[in-house]
């Protein structure tokens, strides 16, 4: 009896754990002080993004910070994850799993079914909706006759008047500002189907080979890494030790007098 | 020592005799007025003074590349050629002194070079954008290192070969070595699946420097972080280079029949 309890607790643990969402680990480096952050405001950010191998993806600093709504279509879920509950001035170290990350397919620099790294600091929180990140919340925008939410510094009635058919302005559904009308929010999902992509046979005018090469090379530079030095130390030792060895050769032959100093 | 000084003058002297300082001033006023011309394709555009950034770091960049092989590979095959050589030598002038002369005269033309490009296009930027940018002197820096080791490479080279030998041997080592690894991961080991070519361009990068290292272009251009000791590594790297390659050069001029 008591094996088939604790063969049925077993079964259910194993079953918990192959079961188990992907979750974000959070660890906080730093408290911070004030209101937490919620689903819907809109955060502003310092962060560096690393993956397992040391490499910086991305870092955005206090001097340029990120600036996005919690929990918006266009930002990684898992991200959104890691900042809800931090309270300005916050620190927190969130290792996101690939599922809330970026999937199972290569995205530039970053090789499908990474595990992201994000160092993120809270900097700002707007309870408002400002929506293009002018500073001024939107019913200020609206009393002073700026309707302008793709926060491209020209009111929508002039783009409307001046540009013609932008209906994504004109209409207002292109809330986060991506160029994305809202309706096909859900298009930086689709870009990480594979299927999707095979169909469409969209995966080569999307990464085309060069660019995707330009990009790699450029997330890839030698100083991008933070152990940058370490490594470059460690090929200036190899090349210390091919110079003693040449002067040993070269001693040797100006012993025998095969040349002159 | 007094010997290498004195020797170095003769060369830097030599060098104004053939107007390289010229080059290096017509380009400087081309560069100072670089930023004035590329913005006029801005088009209103915020932070368009990144592309003016951009252009002449890269022009500063070949400039460095050029000058380290055109300037070392003539050198010492010149003075072999016209014999003027045997009338230093004669002298109390140890062979090594003449090689480490040649070096110094090379890069005090390169590093003064670089130095009134990267004041004149400073100076030109501050006057477009109304703030004094000295971050950019990294990437300057960056670049001199690079011509450094190149000066070192192509004098080992030239004690043996001809100019035009040793400039074709100078370009090689640089395409070589600005070589990035995801050039090779991504063309050669993905793209191609050709292990061997692969596997021939790694040997090939194993045995020239790694010029990719001294390249901070883009993070200063687009203001990005990089560790600060970086360009700490990247001193040390470049002088292990120069060490190995003056010694071969000197090892191997030392065994020339003159």
């Amino acid at each position: 009896m008591k094996a088939t309890v604790a063969s049925f607790f077993l079964l259910l643990l194993a079953f918990q754990v192959a079961l188990a969402a992907p979750e974000v680990t959070i660890k906080v480096l730093e408290k911070g002080e004030g209101p937490k952050i919620e689903s819907g405001m809109v955060a502003v950010v310092a962060y560096k993004l690393t993956l397992d191998n040391d490499l910086i993806v991305e870092n955005r600093s206090k001097r340029d910070p990120f600036r996005f709504v919690v929990g918006q279509d266009g930002i990684i879920p898992g991200f959104s994850e890691a900042v809800i509950g931090m309270q300005i001035g916050e620190r927190r170290m969130a290792r996101i799993p690939p599922e809330l990350g970026y999937g199972p397919i290569d995205q530039g620099v970053i090789p499908g079914d990474s595990f992201l790294n994000f160092e993120v600091e809270l900097l700002q929180i707007k309870t408002d909706h400002d929506h293009d990140g002018d500073g001024l919340q939107d019913h200020a925008d609206e009393e002073h006759g700026d309707h302008d939410h793709d926060g491209d510094g020209q009111p929508d009635h002039s783009e409307a008047e001046h540009v013609g058919h932008d209906h994504d302005d004109h209409d207002g559904h292109d809330h986060n500002g991506d160029g994305i009308p809202d309706h096909e929010g859900d298009m930086s999902k689709k870009l990480r189907d594979v299927e999707y992509l095979n169909k469409r046979h969209a995966r080569d005018l999307v990464t085309p080979a060069m660019f995707e090469y330009l990009i790699r090379d450029f997330f890839t530079k030698p100083w991008r890494y933070e152990d940058g030095p370490v490594k470059i130390l460690k090929a200036t030792a190899k090349v210390m030790l091919a110079f003693l060895m040449i002067a040993v050769l070269a001693y040797g032959a100006y012993r025998r007098k095969l040349w002159t100093l | 020592m007094r010997a290498v000084v004195a020797l170095t003058k003769l060369n830097l002297a030599g060098s104004l005799r053939r107007q390289i300082h010229l080059a290096t001033l017509l380009l400087a006023l081309l560069l100072m007025g670089l930023p004035l011309y590329v913005h006029q394709f801005s088009l209103g555009t915020n932070g368009f003074s990144r592309v003016s950034t951009d252009f002449g770091l890269t022009i500063m960049n070949f400039f460095a590349v050029g000058l380290a092989i055109f300037v070392t590979s003539s050198s010492i095959p010149r003075e072999l050629e016209n014999r003027s050589v045997h009338t230093l030598l004669v002298r109390p002038v140890r062979r090594y002194q003449y090689i480490l002369s040649h070096f110094v005269a090379n890069i005090t033309i390169l590093g003064a070079s670089l130095l009134l490009l990267g004041a004149a296009f400073t100076t030109a930027l501050a006057f477009m954008t109304g703030k004094i940018d000295l971050s950019l002197l990294v990437a300057v820096y960056g670049f001199f290192l690079q011509g450094a080791v190149i000066t070192a490479v192509c004098l080992a080279i030239s004690t043996k070969a001809s100019p035009a030998l040793t400039g074709t041997a100078g370009a090689f080592v640089y395409l070589v070595g600005i070589l990035p690894q995801a050039f090779i991961r991504f063309f050669l080991v993905e793209d191609r699946d050709s292990p061997f070519s692969a596997g021939f361009a790694r040997l090939l990068k194993s045995i020239v420097p790694d010029l990719s290292l001294f390249n901070l272009k883009d993070a200063v251009v687009h203001q990005l972080y990089y560790n600060p000791l970086y360009p700490v590594s990247m001193t040390l790297y470049a002088m292990a280079w120069v060490a190995v390659s003056v010694l071969i050069a000197t090892f191997l001029f030392g065994s020339r029949d003159l």
